[in-house]
């Protein structure tokens, strides 16, 4: 069942429906290829980021008096789209649940970390990657890192925004982009290997 | 206080022993790196980075900027951006119709 706890904090604003409609195409509207390429990179299929889509926006317009005309939209529509994926989506296609943070935290209180931190990538192999590679790249990373980088790389939404869209502590929203960077170089470097670079 | 994950972030943050000898950047955080690749930093945070970065050139805290920032640059740059097909914005459309 859809979660409307996030929705129920806020005061509600009370619109006609014209207001409605014009909300709904003026701020809404505007963010739907966004919404969508969001939807897309955390399915990593098409026809489940149409489903995540609509149903996004069904619920956008279904619960809009708790959106502020004004207010940041973008944020508000991805908040919707990121608990849809997580209480529907993710249970309905029985995707893995939560990564396991306790072996992420493993492997960063290693050793291994300042390896990682430091790792010779270089720049140049970076730019002569293709899109395919990048894609794959991030692809291959657990869901939850997936998406800090998205909304924070592809997206740029502030550490702020993205703790109000993941309903995490500033703090965790930098430590996992921290991680999901050092994972991503990891692949990256992998990619840069088997392109011939040293 | 902060969460566990918070904390091995704070604790991992000093980019330590960057290896250059005479180097003073040894006290240069990673949260720092972090606003700066993000654009996130203040006037004074970027202010105190550079003040640290410029006199440090072999810096593994400045090649790690680098890199993050190529990073950045090549998923900003070589993911493809999808539009949603128009026949999907029709049923959202009409989907909202059914609510009024």
């Amino acid at each position: 069942m859809f979660s409307i706890f996030f929705l129920m904090e806020e005061v509600q604003s009370s619109y006609t429906e014209e207001q409605k409609h014009r909300i709904f195409e003026s701020e809404f509207m505007p963010h739907i290829d966004a919404m969508y390429n969001f939807a897309y990179r955390i399915t990593y299929d098409e026809d489940s980021a149409k489903d995540l889509l609509q149903d996004t926006y069904y619920k956008a317009f279904k619960y809009i008096e708790s959106f502020h005309e004004g207010t940041n939209a973008k944020a508000w529509l991805f908040r919707i789209l990121k608990n849809g994926f997580i209480n529907e989506f993710r249970k309905k296609n029985k995707e893995p649940s939560m990564i396991d943070y306790k072996d992420v935290e493993t492997y960063y209180n290693s050793d291994d970390v300042n390896e990682v931190m430091t790792s010779d990538l270089r720049v140049d192999a970076l730019k002569d990657m293709i899109g395919d590679e990048v894609s794959n790249a991030l692809n291959a990373l657990a869901v939850d890192f997936r998406i800090v980088i998205i909304l924070c790389d592809l997206e740029g939404f502030t550490y702020e925004e993205m703790s109000k869209i993941l309903d995490i502590p500033i703090g965790t929203v930098r430590s996992r982009l921290h991680r999901a960077r050092n994972l991503l170089r990891e692949r990256l470097k992998t990619y840069a290997k088997s392109m011939g670079f040293k | 206080m902060k969460d566990k994950e918070a904390q091995d972030y704070l604790d991992s943050c000093i980019i330590n022993q960057c290896g250059t000898p005479g180097c003073d950047s040894h006290g240069v955080k990673l949260d720092l790196v972090q606003k700066i690749i993000d654009g996130q930093a203040n006037e004074e945070e970027s202010k105190l980075y550079n003040e640290i970065i410029d006199g440090c050139i072999n810096c593994k805290c400045r090649q790690y900027c680098e890199q993050e920032l190529a990073i950045k640059n090549i998923l900003q740059t070589k993911l493809d951006r999808k539009r949603v097909p128009l026949d999907v914005v029709e049923k959202i459309k009409t989907s909202i119709i059914k609510i009024i």
